[in-house]
């Protein structure tokens, strides 16, 4: 009788818990749940780990398909002919949340083997923002907080979806594509708040981040990521050769399309700014260009940004700071510390204590880097930056510029790193990397003509160079060291995730999903989805068993402008699948 | 009898209306202009511009004829970012006498290979909607319908 009592009563808790609204709490803890992927980097810390380990080194070898689902969105708009998959997956109570590239939201119960319980379609213009994307038609996940689902379209908008029906219950315009102004990030929700990042850099748009109170839809705040010339910052938007370059700061750029991370102790949000416009003509814009290709750690409540770090100043290479932020309470030269890490599109790893923004390490990832020397040991700055000079040359081989109008740089334009996420594993202080191993030729174009709404803002182009491969490099925290690499021949394309079983998953971008050896990247495991994988994986429990989930589908930037450095991968064909793994 | 006929002319007008009101016809040099990703680098309206595909030449200000199109569209332009859509190209020396092994070791005029190879009958039609829909010619309301297929944002102000 009691055994009976029991059993009812956890199953009320249990199905009660299934309808649970997700509270701040949760998020806060999400680690201590980690059956559950509630926020786009697992945590708010980015940290990209999962303390499951029921698949692990001694049997991954024997992981296979438990189910699989074909999610829509594929048709093209506007310069697109298809779109891609770059989610992740949310996954709460056994219920898993992605969207496809036009911003669609589907929800299936991984309990039954993905039975589709809603899907939300937007209804996204198709050619209007896809005429002006520069990347991809891309939506990179959800966010959950109470009983609701936030999300972005491409088209600009906030989407606020209840969870349980899968109706919309709110909209927000946030993003104007009439200027170019597209949003391609996961939501971050803070408390009651969600931030959104925009895209657009390309064209010219000044970036900003976006606070939106959920209760009501209504703005806590707007911070611009490219100060106006009487704010902090705005003398470093000097006026270059061509009159209209004055108001350099209105189309500066610093977009911030990849989703931040937030310290609930210090209660900051931490954002990387993307690159300043236009990309290859520096001349255009004398002066650092704050904030692009920064690090910007702002105050959750107000939006003020509390410090900064700036990886690249005067960017001639495209070299976009906006990549993740990761949190890591870590031993960093023996002394325990709080920091943030982030791979640069610009080939370092740098750590800095981020209650001052101080620099602690930078260091290559990459196995080739050549537009300077190395980095100031004390201030993080590249030894080749100028203090001096107005337009930085770096290494001038590396950078064209208006006498020089082509160059070869190592990496090239598309990183080192581009957003695909790294993970860190807290047991191992290891930092993974997903790594382009690049170099790209870059043509100087003078902006001469001015600013037009739409139309690319970028001085030049990247021109494709030798042929690109890839790989994942494991860094040691605590010295800033590469301790081993997993080589691909072609680019990580998707991003990683690590997990308590000693694994990190890796993908290809010819469609061959990896399990790595935690401790020395050898593969255990591989399983061939034979289309594109530019998303990042995911792992998570439900009905007591775990599963790894990643989406499968060609998209991004890739195929459209660089498969001309990466010959083979131009065969690889569109697709849209949701795979799901287990033992 | 007499009813039949206005009938038969009613249902020609009727015909005629409803023809009208179709989509833009399928013209196939467009489908492999989106193919082919031409839209990727010389963009939709065909003008080119910079961009992450390198600075394209305008194909409405181009001054090559026909031969000429379709050889720049088989063999590409070494050196630049414009691709080869022929199969063969720089397999055999059909284009410029040039093979792959010509460009071992340099990496900065090596020939790009395009997204998609394209066939003779696809670069004819591309070239006839080069020389029949852009060369010459500003952006159109029209041509932008077109493109799209349908009403867009993007053909508003035009
Ligand atoms: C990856 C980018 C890219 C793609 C894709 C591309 N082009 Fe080009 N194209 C260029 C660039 C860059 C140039 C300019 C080359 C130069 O500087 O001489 C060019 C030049 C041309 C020219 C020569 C124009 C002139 O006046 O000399 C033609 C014609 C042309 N492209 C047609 C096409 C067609 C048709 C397609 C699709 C089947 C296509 N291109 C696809 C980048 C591209």
């Amino acid at each position: 009788m009691i055994k009976y009592i029991i059993t009812t009563i956890f199953a009320l808790v249990f199905s009660f818990n299934t309808f649970a609204n997700t509270s701040w709490d949760d998020i806060l803890n999400a680690k201590k749940a980690p059956q559950n992927w509630l926020t786009h980097h697992g945590s708010l810390d980015g940290h990209r780990f999962s303390g499951l380990d029921d698949i692990n080194k001694k049997n991954v070898k024997k992981l296979k398909v438990a189910w699989t689902a074909m999610i829509g969105g594929i048709e093209g708009g506007g310069i697109w002919d298809h779109a891609g998959l770059e989610g992740t997956p949310i996954v709460e109570d056994g219920f898993m949340y992605v969207t496809d590239g036009w911003g669609s939201v589907y929800k299936f119960d991984a309990t039954k083997n993905g039975k589709l319980v809603w899907k939300m379609n937007p209804d996204t213009d198709h050619d209007f923002p896809g005429a002006v994307t520069c990347c991809g038609i891309n939506n990179r996940g959800v966010a959950l907080i109470d009983n609701k689902v936030v999300s972005h379209t491409l088209d600009g908008r906030l989407i606020v979806t209840n969870k349980d029906s899968g109706e919309i219950e709110q909209e927000v315009q946030l993003a104007d594509a009439s200027i170019a102004e597209v949003i391609t990030a996961a939501p971050l929700v803070v408390k009651n708040s969600a931030i959104t990042g925009v895209a657009g850099a390309e064209y010219g748009i000044r970036g900003w981040l976006h606070s939106t109170n959920l209760a009501d839809g209504s703005k806590n705040w707007r911070t611009y990521t490219i100060p106006a010339p009487d704010e902090p910052g705005g003398d470093t938007w000097k006026q270059g050769p061509e009159a209209h370059s004055k108001d350099a700061w209105m189309h500066g750029g610093g977009s911030t399309w990849v989703v931040g991370s937030y310290d609930p102790d210090l209660d900051v949000i931490y954002w990387g700014v993307g690159n300043p416009g236009p990309d290859w003509d520096n001349e255009y814009r004398p002066g650092d260009n704050l904030y692009s290709n920064s690090v910007l750690a702002l105050d959750a409540d107000s939006g003020k940004i509390k410090w900064y770090f700036q990886y690249t100043p005067n960017d001639p290479y495209d070299f976009d700071g906006v990549n993740e932020q990761t949190l890591v309470d870590a031993k960093i030269f023996g002394k325990k510390t709080k920091a943030v890490l982030h791979a640069d599109r610009n080939g370092f790893a740098y750590a800095l204590d981020r209650e001052s923004g101080k620099f602690l390490w930078g260091t290559p990832f990459v196995k080739k880097l050549d537009w300077t020397a190395g980095l100031d040991k004390y201030t993080g700055r590249p030894l080749d930056y100028d203090p001096n000079k107005d337009v930085q040359r770096y290494v001038p081989s590396s950078s064209a510029f208006r006498a020089q109008p082509e160059a070869t740089s190592c990496p090239g334009n598309m990183g080192g790193k581009n957003w695909p996420p790294t993970a860190y594993d807290p047991d191992r202080n290891m930092y993974y990397i997903p790594v382009i191993e690049s170099c790209a030729m870059h043509v100087n174009v003078p902006q001469e003509k001015e600013w037009v709404a739409r139309e690319f803002w970028l001085g030049g182009g990247p021109k494709m160079g030798p042929q690109i491969t890839g790989s994942v490099t494991a860094m040691d925290v605590n010295s800033g060291k590469v301790v081993a690499k997993y080589d691909m021949d072609y680019p990580q394309l998707g991003g990683l995730v690590a997990t308590k079983g000693g694994l990190v998953f890796s993908s290809h971008p010819d469609g061959t999903i990896v399990a790595l050896d935690s401790d020395n990247l050898k593969e255990l495991w591989a399983f061939e989805t034979n289309t594109g994988v530019n998303a990042p994986p995911i792992t998570f429990e439900a009905g007591g068993k775990q599963y790894v989930a990643i989406l499968a589908g060609l998209g991004g930037a890739w195929p459209k402008w660089f498969v001309g450095s990466t010959p083979g991968l131009e065969k690889v064909q569109p697709g849209q699948t949701l795979y799901v793994f287990g033992l | 009898m007499k009813i039949n006929i206005i009938l038969k002319v009613l249902f020609l007008v009727l015909m005629y209306n409803n023809a009208y009101s179709q989509p833009p016809k399928f013209d196939y040099g467009l489908s492999t202009y989106k193919k082919g990703n031409c839209m990727g680098c010389h963009k939709w309206h065909g003008d080119g511009g910079p961009g992450y595909g390198g600075a394209a030449l305008s194909l409405r200000e181009t001054g090559l004829d026909k031969e000429q199109l379709i050889t720049i569209i088989e063999c590409g332009r070494p050196g630049t970012n414009m691709p080869f859509f022929d199969k063969k190209a720089y397999v055999d020396d059909r284009c410029f006498g040039m093979k792959f092994s010509d460009f071992e070791g340099d990496d900065k005029n090596r020939p790009l290979q395009a997204k998609s190879f394209l066939n003779k009958r696809q670069i004819e039609a591309v070239v006839d909607f080069i020389i029949n829909d852009l060369q010459g010619q500003k952006v159109s309301k029209d041509y932008c319908l077109k493109f799209f297929g349908k009403p867009t944002r993007s053909c508003e102000g035009l």
